[in-house]
């Protein structure tokens, strides 16, 4: 959908928060973050795509769990203490402050509840804006496609997350029945 | 215009419905004509008379200008003053519809162009009345319009007779107040608001001034009156209520009343009573009662009658929606906790009483609140089907066809979202019967039925889901035709179109692909299609049926469930994982025998299917539909049976399911087909909250929602509609004896059948053999019979066959007289010494199945007995019959040909195994007179076991086996480094290459057919000879 480089296009400071999938760092926008829970009981989907770990019950909803690492393309790791990172919806996003304006920005368009399966949460951090950089041509191209942008951060690289475009990502692995 | 959203959307909701209860009205009128009730005229007088009050409110330009043309009409109308024609009806039609554009997007209504449609009221007003244009074109304003001050001026509300308040009918004002607004009546008279510019904007934000009089009851500006501080009433309609009116106004608390519809009535009768007085009295004069109390007399008091007895009959609450949807969803959370608390309690297992008691309580309250609020959303039908006699009438009109539409059910309830989602399908299926199905009335005639066609709706509840059935009289669906056109568009084959039923060929138009261009008229517009409509109503959670007679007409069945949002599943188990299927789709549970199997499942056009009663049912195997592949899958053969999957690390062992006597099947329902589901266990009956699968797995048939369980995981649910689809399951037509002789013979085909000779011994008595035991059927002569040592012989081909008759030998009956004529001689194949068994009749040669009954009639010489053609038959031992003659001493082995025995001298042993007790019988009786030991095993773990626990030299194994069939056992001993080189030979009725091959490649050394002793014998000598030859180095 978008091309966007820079998730916010103002450039000024951002929060994020960051975690970890396999090897690899990401981060994305804090205000798209509900909340952080432990890893609850997966209830898979025979016959979904494997960019789809399964259901949980998250306080009475539903909520869809995407497996991170098959959508980064990358190994299956076995975190000890695996979390469930999940995403506000679109709705959920336009109640918070600003939310209009990064919903607009980064083409936000989740409608479902939907969470990231990820292997530990690390740090929040503040990053500005103009620090961002273009991902580096040589990632993978499944794992460039669903990043927007790389910080570096205490020597290390966070991979900017384009979360509209994992959800994107889903919504086309369902598409084939 | 007012923009308050909130007020806007209350009008525009009220709107909506006048004009949806319009329509029946205008047919009516247009059926009868002048001979239609006046009181219909009226609801549709007052129906665009509050219309166009809303619109003067609201600031409506178009609504208003349209509205009020209508208005004038209808009152003409009303009055009787014009006549009843087509085109008024035809105008009347149209213009409604105009004013429903306008209500369709209100916002842009004023920009939209209706002048030809305003034009076209007005010149029908002319022309039917001779009149010119009345001067009374209103421009709608933020006030009610003023009135004329003459009392004659010709409008559309009746004179007054004398100056009342402004031309506020009562009827307008009890509109307000009935459509949810409080009305005041404010007096200025003593106090005034400052700025009285100001004050006008302010009290035309909260609400509307209607009719502001002077103390003569002159209209006045309102404004000017507050500015010159000259007194002044005005009548006030806001969403205020009391407690803030006053301070909103800015006016003392004396000033405001409020106006009720009991005090609009007591000033209609004071103002009739006055007119009757002003009557007597001269024109002009003042009658005395204070005008505050006074208004224009109207016929339309009985208006305000019915309106007071609507209100009162009514007692109904407008609800917003959203609150709806949030009171369901909380009612489902609640349910889901109550199944959360239940599962505590069942678990705690405390045993209290009082405990129990609540948790009762709260469950019978709980599912009273889900009841209720879910009867909240119901909407009876008629909301639905109240827009299809216009569409019919318009549709007729277009195609010059007569069609009359009929409707029965409208009282029927429906969850209000179902009711939305069913438009666009009835439309289609609605269209699809005017366009396809009833014929031109040329066409009618010439098939000798009348020149109008019907269709009718009838809705009805049964089985716990609502029906809708749609009938047309038209000309039907030829399955024929469907046929051809499907082959046409390269949609089925020739040999798929041969194998399907009438019903299945109906069935082709719901496939996508199916309606053309060519069928998609202008009229059904969209190329909708069938496939969609079908679509539609199977993601509600219902079917489509279709019955028709050529020549006759159509039915399409809609099948809904009730509601959405919570149903009663049933809980059950495959492969380990939690499944639900909606309770209103499961015909009934049945468990079959695992003895029984084989007869109850069979192959059929390549498909299983379960016998039950007199329905052959397709499986559908879940676990390969969702590719499930935890630990065992649950393997249906078609000739043993079936091991429900393993439930791999919940506690059950392997072993334990294996010997569970019974298999489960779910049987389902959806629309009029039934398919069979095979279960690892069923586990409960619950309430469950349908909760929508989120968007990514709209697309996946097989599931139509998610719940959350009484244990907190979340179980899929499952749509027996699409899981079917997904299958290609069909149906299978009830064409009952030949369906199920064909079966019978395909499953008798890939049993373990035996050819069987049944004969008799002169007696009434039947004896069955195997056939393939027999080397030989003679018929001798008596006379050739030589007796020696009171023995009987016969010479045949060199040999002296020793005959053996069975009456000798089993304790049955014998015949009467000696043997006369010709008799019969069994010779068997190789036994050790030449021997036949005498018989007096063939009955018959049969292949069957044999069940072995070795308990009712038994004795030595006796296999046991069976039922074989009806009748109960006697199968003897031939082997052990044999042996009672001549009796040998154990051990001395070694068929016809004498084999080199083992090198240890010792007969060599055995492992036969065979699920079947009548095979597992010959096998060992056989080969025991072969000379073999014979041990035996009655299925793969059994024999694994022994295998463990003795050494044998050799095993001899069948195939098809419950639980573990011969290929696994197979492999299992291959795996086994002391068995690896164990010689097996797979004795079994399967014969293709397929199969052999298979056998070669998990190690088998042989692959021999059932019951060729001969070739066993020597294969089993074979092997060991190659053995032994190792051993002898």
């Amino acid at each position: 959908m978008n091309e966007q480089q820079n998730p916010d296009s103002s450039g000024g400071t951002l929060h994020m928060v960051t975690f970890r999938v396999g090897r690899s760092l990401l981060g994305i926008q804090i205000e798209l973050v509900k909340e952080i829970h432990r890893m609850l009981d997966v209830t898979e989907i025979p016959g979904a795509h494997g960019i789809f770990k399964g259901l949980v019950n998250l306080r009475g909803k539903i909520v869809t769990v995407v497996d991170m690492n098959v959508a980064l393309g990358q190994e299956e790791t076995a975190g000890a203490n695996p979390k469930l990172l999940i995403l506000r919806t679109t709705g959920e996003l336009l109640g918070v402050k600003r939310g209009d304006e990064i919903a607009v920005s980064l083409g936000y368009e989740n409608e479902d509840s939907a969470g990231l399966f990820i292997d530990r949460i690390e740090e929040t951090v503040v990053v500005d804006g103009d620090a961002i950089r273009p991902v580096p041509p040589n990632l993978d191209e499944k794992k460039k496609m669903l990043l927007s942008g790389v910080i570096k951060h205490n020597n290390e690289l966070i991979l900017l997350l384009n979360v509209s475009r994992v959800i994107h990502r889903c919504r086309e692995e369902s598409a084939v029945p | 215009m007012n923009e308050d959203p909130e007020l806007l959307a209350g009008f525009l909701d009220e709107a909506t419905e006048n004009l949806s209860v319009i329509e029946p009205d205008l047919l009516a009128l247009e059926k009868h004509g002048d001979g239609t009730d006046p009181e219909i005229i009226n609801r549709i007088f007052r129906a665009i008379h509050s219309i166009k009050g809303g619109a003067g409110f609201f600031g409506l330009e178009n609504v208003g200008r349209i509205s009020h043309e209508m208005e004038s009409l209808l009152a003409l109308l009303r009055d009787k003053k014009i006549a009843v024609t087509q085109e008024l009806m035809d105008l009347l039609f149209d213009s409604f519809d105009v004013v429903k554009n306008l209500f369709a997007d209100l916002s842009a209504s004023d920009e939209m162009d209706i002048e030809n449609a305003v034009q076209r009221v007005i010149r029908q007003r002319e022309a039917s009345t001779g009149e010119a244009p009345s001067a009374e074109r209103m421009k709608p304003r933020k006030k009610e319009r003023a009135p004329a001050t003459k009392p004659q001026a010709k409008t559309a509300a009746p004179a007054s007779a004398k100056p009342a308040p402004g031309a506020a009918s009562s009827q307008h004002l009890a509109g307000l107040i009935d459509s949810g607004r409080y009305v005041y009546h404010v007096r200025l008279d003593t106090e005034w608001p400052d700025d009285a510019h100001r004050w006008m904007n302010d009290i035309e934000h909260l609400g509307q001034v209607v009719s502001p009089v002077d103390g003569e009851g002159n209209s006045v500006d309102l404004a000017a009156s507050v500015d010159s501080r000259k007194p002044v009433r005005f009548y006030y309609s806001t969403v205020l209520d009391p407690d803030l009116i006053a301070g909103a106004l800015q006016v003392p608390e004396e000033a405001v009343e409020q106006v009720t519809l009991d005090t609009l009535e007591r000033m209609e009768e004071a103002s009739r009573a006055s007119i009757a007085a002003a009557a007597a009295a001269e024109p002009g004069e003042e009658p005395e009662a204070p005008p505050a109390e006074e208004t224009a007399a109207q016929p339309e008091s009985s208006a305000l009658a019915d309106l007071r007895k609507r209100k009162m009959a009514d007692e109904k609450l407008r609800v917003s929606v959203n609150l709806l949807n949030d009171l369901m969803d909380l009612a489902g959370e609640l349910v889901l906790a109550r199944n959360q608390l239940g599962e505590v309690i069942r678990i705690s297992d405390t045993g209290s009483q009082p405990l129990q008691h609540a948790m009762q309580n709260v469950s019978w309250v709980t599912t009273e609140i889900q009841e209720k609020i879910m009867s909240l959303r119901m909407q009876p039908l008629g909301v639905l089907f109240s827009k299809f006699p216009r569409t019919v009438r318009d549709l007729s009109k277009k195609t010059g066809k007569q069609i009359e539409l009929v409707m029965k059910g409208e009282e029927v309830e429906l969850d209000k979202t179902i009711i939305e989602l069913l438009v666009d399908p009835m439309t289609h299926l609605v269209r699809n019967a005017v366009d396809h199905g009833i014929e031109s009335p040329a066409e009618r005639r010439q098939s000798g039925k009348p020149a109008g066609g019907q269709i009718r709706f009838d809705a009805y509840h049964e089985g716990g889901q609502v029906h809708i059935d749609i009938y047309d009289n038209g000309k039907g669906l030829d399955p024929a035709k469907i046929a051809a056109s499907a082959l046409e568009k390269d949609l089925l084959t020739a040999e798929e179109l041969d194998s399907m039923s009438e019903r299945e060929k109906l069935r082709i138009i719901f496939m996508p692909g199916f309606s053309t261009v060519e069928q998609v008229s202008s009229l059904s517009g969209r190329g909708v299609g069938m496939d969609v409509v079908l679509k539609n109503i199977e993601s509600l959670g219902g079917s489509v049926d279709i019955e028709s007679s050529v020549g006759e007409g159509t039915r399409f069945g809609l099948v809904l469930p009730l509601t959405l949002a919570i149903v009663k599943g049933l809980v059950f188990q495959v492969s380990g994982r939690r499944f639900i299927i909606p309770e209103v789709n499961i015909d009934e549970l049945v468990r079959v025998r695992v003895e029984e199997i084989r007869h109850r499942v069979n192959m059929v056009q390549g498909v299983q299917v379960l016998r039950l009663r007199d329905r052959l049912l397709p499986i559908l195997d879940l676990a390969r539909l969702l590719r499930l592949s935890e630990g065992d899958e649950a393997r249906l053969s078609t000739d043993a049976s079936a091991t429900p999957a393993g439930s791999n690390g919940r506690g059950l062992a392997t072993r334990e399911r294996a010997q569970q006597r019974t298999v489960q099947f779910v049987i389902v329902r959806f629309g009029a087909s039934l398919f069979a589901m095979q279960v690892d266990a069923v586990d409960t009956v619950d309430e469950i909250v349908v909760k929508p699968l989120p968007g990514f797995f709209q697309k996946m048939r097989h599931y139509s929602g998610a719940t959350v369980l009484g244990d907190g995981s979340v179980s899929l649910i499952l749509d027996p509609a699409g899981m079917a689809a997904a299958v290609g399951v069909r149906e299978f037509e009830d064409e009952a004896a030949e369906a199920k002789s064909e079966a019978e013979k395909e499953q008798e085909r890939l049993q373990e059948t035996v050819s069987m000779l049944l004969f008799d011994n002169g007696t009434d008595e039947r004896f069955a053999m195997p056939l393939p035991l027999i080397s030989r059927i003679e018929r001798i002569r008596p006379e050739k019979i030589e007796w020696i040592r009171d023995n009987p012989y016969y010479q045949y081909r060199g040999e002296k066959l020793r005959l053996i008759s069975l009456h000798d030998v089993l304790p049955i009956a014998r015949p009467e007289k000696p043997l006369e004529g010709e008799i019969g001689v069994l010779v068997p194949k190789t036994y050790k010494h030449p021997v036949g068994i005498v018989f007096k009749n063939i009955i018959d040669t049969i292949e069957s199945t044999v069940e072995l009954d070795t308990e009712s009639i038994m004795a030595p010489g006796l296999f046991g007995s069976s039922v074989l053609e009806g009748k109960i038959t006697l199968m003897p031992n031939m082997y052990e019959i044999f042996d009672m003659v001549f009796p040998e001493p154990v051990g001395k082995g070694g068929a016809g040909r004498s084999k080199s025995k083992l090198k240890s001298g010792k007969a060599p042993s055995l492992l036969v195994v065979d699920d079947t007790p009548f095979f597992r019988m010959m096998e060992k009786k056989y080969l025991e007179s072969a000379g073999f030991r014979v041990k035996l095993a009655e299925n793969g773990h059994e024999a694994l076991e022994l295998l463990n626990k003795e050494r044998f030299d050799a095993v001899v194994l069948d195939i098809i086996m419950p639980g573990m069939n011969g290929f696994e056992v197979m492999s299992e001993i291959r795996k086994r480094s002391n068995l690896a080189d164990l010689p097996v030979i797979a004795v079994t009725s399967l014969e293709d290459r397929a199969s052999r091959e298979h056998g070669r490649e998990v190690g088998f050394d042989d692959w021999e057919e059932k019951l060729d002793r001969e070739r066993l014998v020597e294969k089993v000598w074979e092997l060991l000879g190659v053995r032994a030859g190792d051993e002898n180095g």
